[in-house]
């Protein structure tokens, strides 16, 4: 408990520096919140192809798409903000040798390397956007705000983030194989955009692949379903295991990976 | 004459030979041009569904029937990652590090040297992804009933040659800004996904109503991704097809042109101490 609690301290503080750094390279501050608007103006994209074909999708209605998108686009202020950049970077860290100076820090080395940067403008864009999404969606359904479905929103959310980072760091784990990993990060990246639309688009299949192998639709369809109530019983069992399940997954594939790791300065 | 066309040919083989050093990030970066595919079939395949309120089978969406857009959606994605560019980064390191002073006292063309790097870090992917098209499309055609005549391909490859140049162009001026923006990164970023979106690479161009698709249809980015893939899909055939490709290398020319005022402006501009 006292390291969690440490972590979390120096999390924060990290936060902090991360901000002051962002704010001294405004220019840099200000195209990286451009970007991000550019990929959010492509997730607003698949709701506006909804909206234009006035379709229902699988028996979802534009208005529960809008849900969904939002909920995805919250989901990336967590993936985009706080851990997508040292994922992209862990390439370049190993390849150069500043893999080193964090292996001596007294702090786990898996919380610095994959947490030690974050990005706030992006985060803020996102979450922004996206719960502005996700309420309107919710707003033009009659009936589906309540506290209960809020929190249980909430929860899956976190839950959803959690998976994602174990998720996307399992792969990341080769980089201590094969060195140059900047394209399994870019694969991985274009993995999260099946986001983009929710998982009952996709046959059953893919929808169990989805859920339980690969837990994607986790991260960001199970907390719509919930908010829309439309979850079943073992999505509720699922998404509640399934960090921890993860979480351990990613723990091993890390502490596995490591191993492999030969420093470019020794 | 001959040892001008042997310093590009040295160039080309460098980004040939730099794109296959890393192979398993080759083979994943193939690999990532897989989800989109998927990711929009899934969704047109629930939208062009029975049950959706779609009509008979031969039921259009955004001026698509649901064969037409399924082969939009494959190959404007394999187009997308074919012309994608990368060579920017090294422009801007170039020109932030300092390391263009030994470019501009080699007796080569920078422009000539970052093309012919490109055209050779590009040739091994266009000869996996063009493998992969073909099987792509005999797919397709079972599937769908899609097919595509031998002077749809031929009009393909030519609207493909020039999509390559004139998406080259686009992304060397956009790379040029580095003269007079420090931290350019993120900028990059935000330009690739506005301009492949403007070029109909995440859904096709009608997608964004009639007054926004016109208008977009006016700007050179369509000539990189939708025009080809329309091409290649035998939405755009005769003289359509003849007009398209002198469209394309009409904005090629204008593009080199402007490319050229950038640079001599961005040189005139440009310092480097003690590299």
């Amino acid at each position: 408990m006292r390291e969690i609690r440490k972590h979390f301290r120096i999390y924060l503080s990290l936060v902090r520096m991360n901000v002051m750094s962002q704010m001294e390279y405004r220019a840099n501050f200000v195209t990286g919140i451009l970007m991000e608007l550019g990929y959010l103006a492509v997730k607003i994209l698949y709701v506006v192809v909804a909206f234009g074909a006035g379709r229902s999708i699988a028996g979802f209605t534009p208005d529960e798409m809008l849900v969904f998108v939002g909920t995805f686009v919250t989901a990336t202020a967590f993936y985009a903000g706080m851990y997508m950049m040292n994922f992209f970077q862990l390439s370049t860290l190993v390849k150069d040798g500043s893999f080193d100076t964090l292996m001596t820090k007294p702090i786990s080395l898996q919380f610095m390397a994959t947490l030690r940067r974050c990005d706030i403008g992006i985060f803020l864009v996102d979450s922004t956007a996206g719960i502005a999404m996700t309420l309107v969606g919710l707003s033009r359904l009659s009936g589906q705000l309540d506290a209960w479905r809020l929190l249980g929103y909430v929860f899956f959310l976190l839950c959803g983030s959690a998976v994602g980072y174990a998720l996307y760091l399992i792969p990341q784990s080769l980089v201590f194989r094969v060195v140059d990993a900047r394209a399994i990060a870019g694969v991985s990246d274009s993995f999260w955009d099946f986001n983009n639309v929710p998982m009952i688009v996709y046959d059953r299949l893919g929808q169990a692949l989805g859920s339980y192998v690969l837990p994607m639709f986790v991260i960001t369809s199970f907390p719509s379903l919930f908010a829309l109530g439309r979850m079943t019983g073992a999505q509720l069992v699922w998404g509640a295991l399934a960090p921890a399940v993860f979480l351990a997954l990613a723990r091993f594939a890390w502490t596995r990976g490591i191993r492999n790791y030969s420093s470019s300065s020794g | 004459m001959a040892e001008a066309g042997g310093k590009y040919l040295g160039s080309f083989s460098l980004g040939l030979r730099g794109a296959l050093e890393y192979r398993a990030n080759f083979v994943f970066s193939l690999l990532g041009a897989v989800a989109p595919v998927v990711i929009q079939t899934a969704l047109w395949t629930c939208l062009y569904a029975p049950g959706s309120g779609a009509g008979s089978s031969g039921d259009r969406l955004f001026g698509f029937t649901y064969a037409q857009m399924l082969g939009y959606v494959v190959v404007a994605n394999i187009v997308s990652r074919l012309v994608r560019t990368g060579f920017e980064y090294d422009l801007n390191d170039d020109i932030k590090s300092g390391g263009l002073d030994r470019f501009l006292v080699k007796p080569i063309d920078y422009f000539g040297f970052r093309m012919a790097q490109f055209a050779g870090a590009k040739s091994a992917e266009t000869a996996f992804m063009g493998l992969t098209l073909a099987i792509a499309l005999v797919v397709l055609s079972a599937a769908t009933g899609f097919s595509a005549s031998h002077l749809a391909a031929l009009g393909f490859v030519a609207a493909l040659a020039l999509a390559f140049f004139l998406n080259f162009l686009v992304f060397w001026c956009v790379g040029l800004l580095g003269f007079w923006l420090a931290e350019i990164g993120f900028l990059f970023e935000a330009a690739r996904i506005v301009i492949i979106t403007a070029s109909g690479g995440i859904f096709p161009l009608s997608v964004f109503g009639p007054s926004v698709g016109s208008a977009l249809a006016v700007l050179p980015f369509r000539f990189t991704i939708q025009f080809p893939t329309d091409v290649l899909c035998g939405r755009v055939a005769g003289a359509d097809l003849a007009w398209g490709l002198a469209a394309a290398a009409a904005w090629s020319g204008l593009l080199l042109v402007l490319a050229r005022a950038i640079w001599a402006a961005g040189l005139r501009r440009f310092v480097a101490l003690g590299s």
